[in-house]
């Protein structure tokens, strides 16, 4: 068969639109057009890009092999079993994402097994699951995991890390307008256990808001279901716990409360510099904090709208701290910063017993060669960093030798 | 002579590929995928420019990885503005394209095949794939800094390939290139905290 065609036929075959295909693959929708009437030859590698997005290689798109294609990888209909559990509503740009994580996915149970690596298998939970929706439960199960996972009562410092330890945690981008786009899903995949993706297309806070609530469905919803797609807004009693979940794991309401008292006597908790400062503590949206200091009953109604007159973006940069691009509406990321660490574990250590190539692994992170010269890289330090290194050596070592610390 | 990404990108930083295209008979050929004549097709050499780009914005200002990123962003746009017949992007034909599915094939008999010719690694990567199947098609000189292409290529080529440092040392016997500078550069390529290349020494 014809590379054009059976690109064509690969691309009918997992039910992708040309748009969703081509923002999956990074490239011009019109040049995909130009690739599947045969206007415009197709690159190999672009053409290897699509094939895997579509679930397949290239040798199997070309006969029109589907049995062949489904042997490849981890034989798991990922995407279709999204496709399934999402609402109607959800646009191209977000199929697309889906896809790019089945393939992800397939690359990642590929590089485990070709290391030699067990697979955890289907996740468990430790807690039971939970069918309600009540905040107090929610609010429950939150503090039941803290305490799981031994991460105290304080601010999680990184959401992002802290999920990473224990379930595989992919940023991928599904879609700015949220009307069509999930802010994340979870997948209990009978091979690699608990995923979750987070659409990057969305500011920071949300980012670490949509963390929280993809956990709850980890632990308290995957003893009944292998696959939640979050849609903001939706009301369903399971999204509700989540998002009351996802706040209380972020904002603690006891540290909050802690928090509040601590700031009064300096600035009230209606001075939007307070909600800012309080904001930075837990590493959370201006709105998540808003939320919470309403739902603690920390402010009145009128305080928490008064709140939201004011840009929270300005005002943080107004006292010095550093703005997220993302939330100034730039959602690019470093490429590796969207994959698990587990998985460029697994990269490094393939790469660096020759199990892969370099440019195996740039096409299977599908990033650029130049990403995978830094991964494996050990830079030398320099001087002036050196020296920083020392100084904070020697402060240590002399806080260690102190008889205060002594005794 | 037919450059993988990892030769062209060495001599595109170091600004020496008019020097190398004469030196091996006015052109040196790229497989599509590893360089696109369009801006708006991906290429491998592409998202090497926007990686150092990125590091480039990234990096503190002022700095010496800012600067050699920038530097290295500024040769790399240089050698995408040479174009034929200095730099010529060759398609393949029906059977190239096939040898490049089999080097780069998942498929466990491909794989077997694959270890037959020497190789170690699971498979090649489509842009390596390529370039060498066009390469020992052609009898065309093959210019690769990884290992298991080169492995490829002497098999289904029938002779060796050559890295960035043999390249550059073609130059320089031509000279085109002065050898004190060409073994300065290579070092540099080398042993930069940037650039990574490793490699065997002059």
């Amino acid at each position: 068969m014809d590379l054009s065609e059976a690109l064509r036929m690969g691309r009918e075959r997992a039910g992708l639109s040309q748009d969703a295909a081509a923002a999956a693959a990074g490239i011009n929708r019109v040049l995909l057009s130009y690739y599947e009437t045969g206007r415009r030859p197709v690159p190999l590698p672009t053409a290897t890009t699509l094939a895997r997005l579509y679930g397949t290689d290239l040798e199997h798109i070309l006969v029109g092999d589907d049995a062949e294609a489904a042997a490849v990888g981890a034989g798991v209909d990922v995407s279709g079993i999204l496709y399934r559990a999402s609402p109607p509503a959800l646009d191209d740009y977000a199929r697309g994402g889906l896809t790019i994580f089945e393939r992800y996915l397939r690359e990642y149970v590929e590089l485990a097994e070709e290391l030699g690596r067990p697979l955890p298998g289907k996740g468990q939970s430790p807690f039971p699951a939970v069918t309600g929706s009540a905040a107090r439960d929610a609010a429950d199960a939150a503090r039941q995991l803290r305490r799981y996972l031994n991460l105290g009562g304080g601010p999680l410092g990184d959401p992002f890390r802290v999920a990473d330890d224990h379930v595989l945690i992919w940023r991928l981008p599904l879609g700015e307008d949220l009307q069509g786009a999930p802010s994340g899903f979870f997948y209990n995949h009978p091979q690699v256990g608990f995923s979750i993706v987070i659409n990057s297309d969305m500011t920071l806070g949300r980012q670490a808001f949509t963390v929280g609530h993809e956990m709850a469905h980890a632990f308290f919803h995957s003893r009944t279901l292998d696959v939640i797609v979050s849609m903001p807004g939706a009301e369903v009693g399971r999204e509700r716990f989540a998002d009351a979940f996802a706040g209380e794991l972020l904002v603690p309401g006891d540290e909050l409360r802690r928090m509040v008292t601590e700031h009064a006597p300096w600035n009230g908790v209606t001075n939007p510099t307070t909600v800012v400062h309080l904001q930075r503590h837990f590493g959370v949206s201006y709105a998540t904090l808003r939320v919470r200091l309403l739902q603690e009953k920390l402010i009145d109604r009128a305080t928490f709208d008064e709140l939201a007159q004011v840009s929270p973006s300005r005002l943080a940069q107004g006292l010095g701290y550093p703005v997220h691009p993302a939330d100034m509406g730039d959602f690019a990321m470093h490429p590796l910063g969207r994959f698990p660490s587990r998985m460029l574990v697994l990269v490094r250590d393939a790469l660096e017993r020759g199990a892969i190539t370099p440019g195996d692994a740039a096409e299977t992170l599908g990033t650029s060669s130049e990403e995978i010269r830094q991964l494996l890289a050990r830079p030398p330090i320099e001087r002036d960093e050196q020296r920083v290194q020392e100084d904070l050596e020697a402060a240590a070592f002399a806080h260690k030798a102190s008889p205060g610390a002594a005794s | 002579m037919l450059l993988d990404a990892t030769v062209a990108r060495s001599i595109a930083v170091l600004g020496w590929a008019a020097e190398l295209a004469k030196t091996v008979g006015g052109s040196l050929y790229i497989a599509p995928g590893v360089l696109s004549t369009d801006p708006d097709e991906r290429s491998e050499l592409r998202g090497i420019r926007d990686a150092l780009q990125r590091e480039a914005q990234h990096a503190q200002p002022g700095s010496g990885r800012q600067s050699k990123a920038v530097s290295a962003v500024d040769r790399l746009d240089m050698f995408f503005a040479l174009g034929p017949p200095t730099v010529t992007v060759l398609m393949p034909d029906p059977e190239e394209l096939a040898m490049a599915i089999r080097l780069s094939s998942r498929d466990a008999e491909q794989r077997n095949w694959r270890a037959q010719l020497g190789l170690t690694a699971r498979r090649l990567d489509a842009g390596e794939a390529v370039s060498i199947a066009i390469a020992a098609a052609r009898n065309f000189d093959f210019a690769s800094d990884d290992q298991q292409a080169l492995i490829a290529y002497t098999a289904l080529g029938h002779r060796a390939g050559v890295r960035t440092r043999d390249a550059i040392k073609l130059v320089v016997a031509r000279g085109l290139v002065e050898e004190a500078t060409a073994r300065n550069g290579y070092r540099f390529l080398q042993d930069d905290d940037l650039h990574l290349l490793g490699g065997p020494d002059w």
